[in-house]
């Protein structure tokens, strides 16, 4: 062998070396507030948005285990009677949750994060509550999508969080119903198991992931079904957030926050001392005569409904 | 032939760190991710009643009930603006964004637009029921205003979210990189044939 292949060979082992391997390119999702500060890169993989580590956090479930509820009316565009059409959106949310929590992280073991599927809901919206029960809801508006900006939008997953620690409180995906979802291998238009093991990474904690062929990628392709498998990329975000030999965690209970409600509560709350009409301190200092009309404007109306619902 | 050796190494070296999976797809346009289908120009003028050339300034979030979704933290957003492309704007608008924090409760919506303060925009909107502006189809909406060689420049938000792959050309392919003038030209013709 030459000296010049030699020096070739040696610097692609080189690179090889310093290269960030492919797990790195998932991204997790971190509390910091971009239109408040400046979010430096995640340090552990400086492509993705992150934080100050100390002063922000990446988000986590802080329990062994967590419960999903899913909205008993089902998704209207699936094919057969109401109850074959929760069976199959049952079956694909149970699919989709258990593809997580039976990746196989490095050590051969399982994520320490189990779901536990708590059953139908009634309740068809998102919210958190601070004094009442919960549900980590999957939900599909059915009739009307309600968020008319976001025509396009398949689904989006809401995590609630508690910014000091990045402990996630409460996730709840919505479903754009108004889509032609279908749970087969054939025929396939939108695949549901595609897109709920996709939000079940956000439910989780992740981001996305840079790499093309990951499920926490940012492509879905419709008619096809690839995103309902984990690479090794969306196995290793996993496993870092939720490594098999976590320790100090409390007994499993899937219970959400403030107890399982399959129910919306009747009169919405939030946490005591910052929520209703509030403003955060932050931006009081900010908002402007236009802003705080608009403020006011809307603490009146709400007031109103609250009243006129009580 | 050391000094060689290590030559090579080092450009190795720098080219493992250029185009490694994680750098080579970390564009602008990949970020944090709601399943969305890529939005054409068009379908963003059909949506859009107003599309203006602004800067985000001062916000506030509070918690909101949204009607046939729930109670959330949404983030009000005052937008400077410097020129209307179409649609009725004024002198500033108000542009309300799933997410923020109230106290010590923080919300994250993924594929959302986040307007952060200063970083002067491109604004698809949407006027709500309820009265401020959205951004259509979230952060597909929004596309950045960066200066480059005395040339503003569209790019896409770098929250942009997952895309389906759609029919026709999507939006961020045909604005992304665009002059601001010229970018603001196309959006003007196509609202003009959604028109007709």
């Amino acid at each position: 062998m030459s000296k010049r292949a030699l020096a070739v060979l040696t610097a692609l082992f080189a690179a090889s070396l310093l290269a960030p391997r492919e797990a790195s390119a998932f991204c997790r999702t971190w509390t910091c507030n971009p239109t408040k500060e400046t979010c430096p890169p995640d340090p552990g993989n400086p492509s993705c948005p992150g934080g100050t580590p100390g002063t922000h956090h990446p988000l986590f479930w802080p329990v062994p285990c967590v419960g999903f509820a899913l909205n008993q009316n089902a998704i209207k565009s699936l094919p057969g009677t109401p109850e074959q059409k929760y069976a199959a959106f049952e079956k694909a949310a149970n699919t989709s949750f258990a593809t997580w929590q039976n990746a196989k992280c490095s050590n051969g073991l399982h994520p320490s994060l189990a779901f536990a599927n708590m059953g139908p809901a009634a309740c068809d919206r998102h919210e958190f509550n601070s004094d009442q029960g919960n549900a980590n809801l999957i939900v599909a508006h059915d009739d009307v999508w309600p968020f008319p900006n976001g025509p396009n939008l398949y689904a989006l997953t809401t995590l609630t969080f508690n910014v000091a620690s990045g402990e996630i409180y409460d996730a709840d995906i919505e479903i754009n119903g108004t889509k032609s979802f279908t749970v087969g291998d054939v025929g396939v238009q939108v695949d549901l198991v595609s897109i709920l093991t996709r939000e079940a990474g956000r439910f989780l904690g992740l981001n996305y992931s840079t790499r093309a062929d990951a499920t926490m990628a940012n492509a879905y392709e419709e008619k096809t079904t690839w995103m309902r498998d984990l690479t090794e990329d969306d196995v290793a975000g996993i496993c870092a957030i939720y490594p098999s030999d976590r320790v100090n965690l409390p007994e499993c209970d899937p219970t959400p926050r403030h107890g399982f409600s399959p129910e919306c509560s009747i009169v919405r709350t939030e946490p005591k001392g910052v929520g209703g009409c509030a403003v955060g301190a932050g931006p009081e200092r900010h908002v402007g005569t236009g802003g705080l009309a608009l403020l006011a404007g809307a603490c009146a109306l709400s007031i109103a409904r609250r009243r006129r619902r009580a | 032939m050391r000094i060689l050796a290590w030559k090579v190494v080092l450009a190795g070296a720098l080219a493992a760190a250029t185009v490694t999976p994680t750098s080579f797809f970390a564009t602008e346009r990949v970020a944090e991710a709601a399943l969305a289908r890529a939005a054409t120009l068009r379908h963003l003028v059909t949506v859009a009643d107003l599309v203006v050339e602004g800067t985000p300034m001062e916000n506030t979030s509070v918690w909101e009930e949204i009607p046939g979704s729930g109670k959330r933290i949404v983030t009000y957003t005052r937008v400077e603006i410097a020129q209307s492309v179409y649609g009725k704007g004024s002198k500033d608008v108000w542009v309300r964004t799933l997410g923020g924090v109230v106290g010590n409760i923080g919300q994250r919506v993924d594929g959302e637009a986040v307007l952060v303060p200063g970083e002067r925009a491109v604004l698809f909107l949407k006027a709500l029921p309820e009265g401020p502006h959205a951004v259509v189809e979230m952060a597909q909406g929004h596309y950045l205003v960066k200066t480059a060689d005395n040339a503003p420049r569209l790019h896409p938000s770098p929250r942009v979210g997952g895309l389906v792959a759609g029919e026709g050309k999507p939006a961020h392919l045909v604005l992304g990189q665009k002059i601001v003038p010229e970018a603001i030209d196309l959006i003007r013709a196509e609202r003009k044939a959604v028109e007709r």
